[in-house]
């Protein structure tokens, strides 16, 4: 497949409006029950050892809304742009965590779909699952769509 | 004769898209905040770090206290508690505290009865799952509080903090 075809791909509204779905639906879907329980999140974050206790609950109180915010703003193509650059910079969080949890050799949960997947351990394939999520945000970041009538950008 | 322009993939604008991220997030952490203040599952935002617990200051539900791990190897030395274990049966069997029954949290509400009968005559129960990560020792503590008096114990750090400080584990399915 040529460069210029393959370009031609990833700018067809389908393919945005997919990525922006897929991405937007898993930040809500795995954002909102941290919201809900950010006492049983913040013990998550804290099993990584790697922030300081005293700003654990921080994290575990802001860091899913901003999934849920993020996650929302993607589906419906509010500035898809800015919300695929705050999804992303989550995923960048995740995979640093994640590698530095398991290069430590820390038996620690995920916490990715905490609670729906239940006692998920953390490992090198939720690393490379949300390397390729990093694929999605790339798509939107370079082909921003909308569902919204006149939002392309943003 | 006219070519048809190829589709634009349009001018990015860094700075407008870096700023509605930053509104984004700023936005977010407000709401994250002024949520969390109200509600009845509201944290603290800033963890107090307690002598012996993760140092999170996290609520515990009603009849459940957090229990230190010292407070914990002294109960086991006196023979003074039941340890529950609430982990999967796969995780039980790899190693867990010499004499904890195994509890996983999907098994709490068929085992009752049992469970009540093994823990009628126990002074003191202390649960424990992986580590302070994992809530499913709160989960079954919760459920065990049908059939057991108040107080019941949790042992925040959980078996990884029990085997880090050396103390004893048994393997195999038997407590």
């Amino acid at each position: 497949m040529s460069l210029s075809r393959l370009r031609s791909y990833l700018a067809h509204p389908a393919v945005g409006a997919l990525c922006r779905v897929v991405l937007g639906g898993i930040f809500v879907y795995t954002g909102l029950p941290k919201v809900l329980r950010p006492d049983e999140f913040a013990r998550l974050v804290y099993g990584y050892r790697i922030l300081h206790a005293d700003m654990v609950n921080l994290v575990g109180i802001i860091m899913p809304w901003l999934e849920v915010i993020a996650g929302l703003f993607l589906v419906i193509g509010i500035l898809p742009r800015s919300s695929a650059l705050v999804a992303g910079g989550l995923l960048c969080g995740f995979i640093v965590f994640g590698f530095l949890a398991i290069v430590r050799g820390l038996d620690i949960s995920c916490g990715c779909f905490f609670p729906f997947m239940g006692d998920e351990k953390l490992g090198w394939d939720l690393v490379i699952r949300d390397a390729i999520l990093l694929g999605l945000v790339g798509q939107i970041l370079l082909y921003p769509s909308s569902f919204l009538p006149g939002k392309r950008r943003g | 004769m006219r070519r048809s322009r190829p589709r634009s993939r349009g001018r990015i604008d860094g700075y407008g898209i870096l700023l509605g991220a930053a509104a984004m997030v700023l936005g977010g952490a407000a709401l994250g905040i002024a949520v969390n203040h109200f509600s009845p599952r509201g944290i603290p935002i800033f963890g107090q770090a307690a002598e012996g617990a993760p140092g999170l200051g996290l609520p515990m539900p009603a009849g459940i206290i957090s229990m230190g791990l010292e407070d914990a190897w002294s109960a086991f030395e006196a023979d003074a508690a039941v340890f529950v274990d609430a982990r999967v049966e796969e995780d039980y069997r790899e190693g867990h505290v010499p004499g904890a029954l195994n509890v996983p949290p999907s098994e709490v509400e068929d085992r009752l009865p049992e469970i009540a009968e093994q823990l009628a005559a126990a002074q003191a129960v202390l649960l424990y799952c992986h580590g302070v990560e994992c809530s499913d020792a709160i989960g079954v503590a919760e459920g065990l509080l049908e059939v057991v008096a108040e107080p019941v114990y949790v042992v925040e750090v959980g078996i990884v903090g029990w085997v880090e400080a050396g103390h004893p584990v048994t393997e195999g399915a038997e407590p």
